[in-house]
């Protein structure tokens, strides 16, 4: 039976979920319960785009469950709306302000070098040196992916959100457009708008967008 | 790494790529099952602290500014019959009613100005091809007392003109005037039919949108 309505609330059921949003409201932690569990997957998804370790992933997850209770709590979501849209879009800026706090704190944004192999605690753990690895390329990779990461929580919140998911999350301009409700258009808009924050910010200060016609290409 | 290196739109693209492709561990997939009472205490946390809490306005900042830039009229969502609309969607909705009303505005002018700007030229044009007494008078090729009824005054004096005959108009010139003259007289009522069907248009389709 649980499974059942697990289903209908993924789908999109309306009834259901205004029912669970109404009783959210009231306090139910099992109504919270059975509401959130069908997008835990999504929310840990997009916190995982954001991070890629452990330890601020669950921290994400959390932050942002408590943030879509306390917006059910507010009113901010409306029934006519996607619940899904409005989870996501949560966890989203939820993850950006972390990682603008962390920006602030100095902290830094780890992840494995290969971006799967963490152990329990988040750590890097110790491998064998094999030859056939180019380390310093690794290293590269890793660094301007955490420096993507990074200004990923820099760029205006729409782009970002758009970015994550339409590039990473691999969802359809059509699908994310239906979601925030705007024309397709506007999601393309904002991701190209998005991709040439990230490119700017991921330059030296000096850069500007001619550089990229100059030498962008010639990569 | 090199500090000054250039980072193309295309190499975003492709870290975005990369990081799309990495897969979550399993374990970080699964998440926490005991997450509620965590989840609980966060929120008492939140909401104690929700004085200094900017988060919902930001939320809401970036939905109102967003959508003002981008959204169109008939993709907003009505709110639901037993909820009162939002500030969200009371901001978006004046906000597209104001675009829509200016809309109108500037519609009406540039079609007014349009109106204006046929009806001036054409008359001058059509009058400064009439006043033209090289074009509109066969130049003294009648003979003085040759046809009763002539009256000399009619006669023009070509003795100041060079080349008389050139000014002649042939027939195919002629006729590009008589088209130009044609439409500079048609030309202004058209525009205005024209823009009056347009206003009817405008206001009609004002009205069926009120009433929706």
């Amino acid at each position: 039976m649980d499974e059942l309505i697990t289903k209908r609330i993924a789908k999109g059921d309306k009834d259901i979920i205004e029912r669970l949003v109404r009783k959210v409201a009231e306090g139910d932690r099992n109504a919270f319960d059975q509401l959130i569990t069908p997008f835990r997957g999504l929310i840990r998804s997009i916190a995982w785009d954001y991070f890629h370790n452990r330890e601020d992933v669950e921290d994400c997850e959390n932050e942002a469950m408590a943030r879509v209770w306390q917006g059910l709590d507010r009113n901010m979501f409306r029934y006519n709306d996607s619940f899904k849209a409005f989870v996501s879009k949560v966890t989203a800026n939820t993850a950006i302000n972390m990682l603008r706090m962390k920006k602030r704190q100095g902290a830094d944004i780890t992840e494995s070098l290969d971006g799967k192999t963490m152990d329990k605690d988040g750590e890097i753990p110790f491998e064998a040196e094999d030859p056939s690895v180019n380390v310093e390329e690794i290293i590269e990779k890793k660094t301007r992916k955490e420096e993507l990461r990074r200004a990923l929580g820099e760029i205006p919140p729409d782009q970002s959100y758009a970015i994550v998911l339409t590039q990473l999350e691999g969802k359809s301009y059509a699908e994310v457009a239906h979601m925030e409700e705007v024309a397709e258009g506007t999601i393309k808009s904002r991701v190209n708008r998005g991709i040439k924050s990230l490119t700017r910010l991921l330059n030296p200060p000096n850069y500007s967008d001619d550089n990229e016609t100059r030498s962008g290409k010639s990569k | 790494m090199d500090d000054n290196r250039i980072v193309s739109e295309d190499d975003v693209r492709e870290l975005l790529s990369i990081i799309a492709n990495e897969e979550i561990p399993e374990d970080i997939k699964n998440g926490n099952p005991d997450y509620l009472d965590k989840v609980v205490k966060r929120k008492a946390e939140l909401d104690a602290n929700a004085e200094n809490d900017t988060f919902w306005d930001d939320f809401q900042r970036n939905d109102n500014e967003e959508e003002a830039k981008d959204v169109r009229v008939d993709s907003i969502r009505e709110p639901a019959a037993d909820k009162q609309p939002s500030e969200s969607y009371n901001n978006i909705t004046e906000i597209n009613q104001g675009r829509k009303n200016n809309r109108r505005i500037w519609t009406s002018v540039i079609s007014i100005a349009a109106t204006f700007v046929f009806l001036i030229g054409g008359t001058l044009l059509t009058r400064g091809s009439l006043d033209d007494p090289n074009v509109h008078k066969p130049a003294a090729t009648v003979e003085p007392g040759g046809t009763p009824g002539f009256d000399e005054s009619d006669i023009v004096d070509t003795s100041d003109v060079k080349n008389p005959g050139q000014n002649q108009p042939d027939s195919f010139a002629s006729f590009m005037q008589d088209m130009w003259k044609f439409i500079c007289r048609v030309a202004p009522y058209i525009g205005g039919a024209a823009v009056i069907a347009l206003i009817a248009g405008l206001l009609i389709a004002g009205k069926k949108k009120q009433q929706q």
